[in-house]
């Protein structure tokens, strides 16, 4: 069976400090997913700048197919010493977990990741080897569906130190709150702001590192179908609908106020429009009974794409739920996106594109498709 | 007195060409007059040439500015 996984991430500065001096880096191909985590020595812009510089160059190789040894030699080659403390710059974690469950973790300095599995606390085997003369922890383990992976850095393990813990939350608090019935979470992303939120009640509200989460919980494959656009010839109003609807896994969406009427027209449905303008670039979103989300066209494509161009991660996402936003989380965590474009062009749109600088359907979603390609998000286009 | 049923098309066109405005104009209309007024949304009202349209009590008006609108709600509430 194919897996992936939700990542959700979370982060908190250092008390009176503007910038996180840990960076997290995801990326996902058609057949694993990579998270890199690094955590800069001390805080603030120099923490910064080597988190960000150590988990911009373990990308830049991962991406190219460089073996995780070689690019673990290269960090560690690269990475400066402080001359002050006789330690590297920053420390890092890389996990990667292939479509078949197998995982690989290599840790350098960070405080070890957690598996859980039926809400209990799965112990990774590590092994140590030498690269460049630093210690690197090594674990191979296989993961299944409904696990849950977690990753910290040192100021989540250490929060509260000399305040409300003489020796901070520690991994034993940090696992005991967790596995404790009243702690509650369904998604990743939920698990990953508790920790920190947690972290931020340890240093009573006067985080004394910068803390980061990053939380992934292990599934099957998601699938998006977008429909948009009517038919060129509405005989195959049918046909397209039909194709929509296919395939129970697929999530189902409707973007465009025609191809909403065709769709509702042929399941026999009504259509309620909500009268929530929530983003005003936006217009709000509709119900069809059976249909997972229904959304304008051209507009909300546009700005979806805008939406997905800018983010890295999924606490980045406008805190909004206008169509656009929904739109571009649906997409965001599918690993395959399916778009039923019709090509038919509504002439009153032409000035408006033209006026408003908008792509019009078909151009856009080419760019959103090579926008997900690029991020290893397999895609389909059908015309009608 | 009778509800009134507005149904504003929010479809790209209408909504380029300024159905929000004219929804906010409704919005802040006089307690008195807004509550006598069912607001609905539609995604498209099928003449997306001439927007902004709002069916007014079930009659297609196309081109609709927030003057035009606020004439044809002073007259219906004077009927009524």
């Amino acid at each position: 069976m194919k897996l992936t996984a939700d990542i959700g991430v979370a982060k908190g500065n250092k008390y009176r400090e503007e910038l996180c001096g840990d960076a997290v880096k995801i990326i996902r191909t058609a057949g694993q997913t990579t998270v890199i985590l690094s955590d800069g020595l001390g805080s603030g812009v120099k923490a910064n700048i080597v988190a960000t510089l150590t988990t911009q160059i373990a990308t830049g190789l991962l991406q190219r197919q460089v073996p995780i040894e070689h690019v673990i030699s290269t960090i560690v080659d690269t990475l400066p010493t402080c001359r002050v403390r006789g330690l590297a710059y920053a420390t890092f974690s890389i996990l990667q977990i292939h479509a078949d469950g197998r995982a690989m973790l290599y840790e350098y300095d960070s405080p070890p990741a957690f598996l859980f599995r039926n809400d209990r606390v799965v112990f990774l085997e590590r092994t140590t080897r030498t690269i460049c003369g630093r210690t690197i922890h090594e674990s191979n383990f296989y993961v299944e569906e409904e696990d849950v992976l977690l990753m910290v850095t040192d100021g989540i393990i250490n929060a509260g130190v000399g305040e409300s813990f003489d020796l901070g939350l520690g991994e034993d608090g940090l696992m005991h709150f967790l596995t404790s019935p009243c702690t509650n979470w369904h998604s990743a992303e939920q698990l990953a702001d508790f920790i920190v939120k947690l972290a931020h009640t340890c240093y009573r509200n006067q985080l004394g590192d910068d803390c980061t989460a990053v939380a992934l919980r292990v599934r099957a494959p998601k699938m998006v179908t977008v429909l948009s656009g009517p038919p060129l010839s509405p005989e195959n109003d049918v046909a397209m609908v039909q194709a929509l609807m296919e395939g129970n896994s697929s999530k189902k969406i409707v973007c465009g106020g025609t191809s909403a009427k065709i769709v509702a027209r042929i399941l026999k449905a009504e259509i309620e429009t909500t009268l929530d303008y929530i983003d005003p670039r936006v217009p709000p979103v509709a119900k069809i009974k059976g249909i997972d989300l229904v959304t304008e066209g051209v507009l909300t494509l546009n700005r979806c794409y805008e939406i997905l161009r800018e983010v890295q991660s999924v606490c980045e996402f406008p805190r909004t739920a206008d169509g656009a936003t929904l739109l571009a989380k649906e997409i965001w965590n599918a690993e395959e996106v399916r778009f039923l474009v019709g090509k038919s062009f509504n002439q009153a749109h032409a000035n408006i594109e033209e006026l408003m600088q908008l792509a019009p359907r078909q151009y856009i979603i080419t760019r959103l498709v090579s926008l997900l390609n690029s991020r290893g998000v397999r895609t389909e286009i059908i015309y009608y | 007195m009778k509800i009134l049923t507005l149904e504003f098309c929010v479809g790209t066109a209408c909504h380029m060409k300024g159905t929000p405005d004219i929804i906010a104009a409704v919005e802040a209309l006089p307690p008195e007059m807004r509550s006598n007024i069912l607001l609905r949304l539609t995604h498209c009202l099928g003449n997306c040439g001439a927007g902004p349209n709002v069916k007014f009590d079930g009659i297609l008006h196309s081109r609709v500015t927030v003057d035009s609108l606020s004439d044809l709600l002073k007259r219906y509430f004077q009927q009524e």
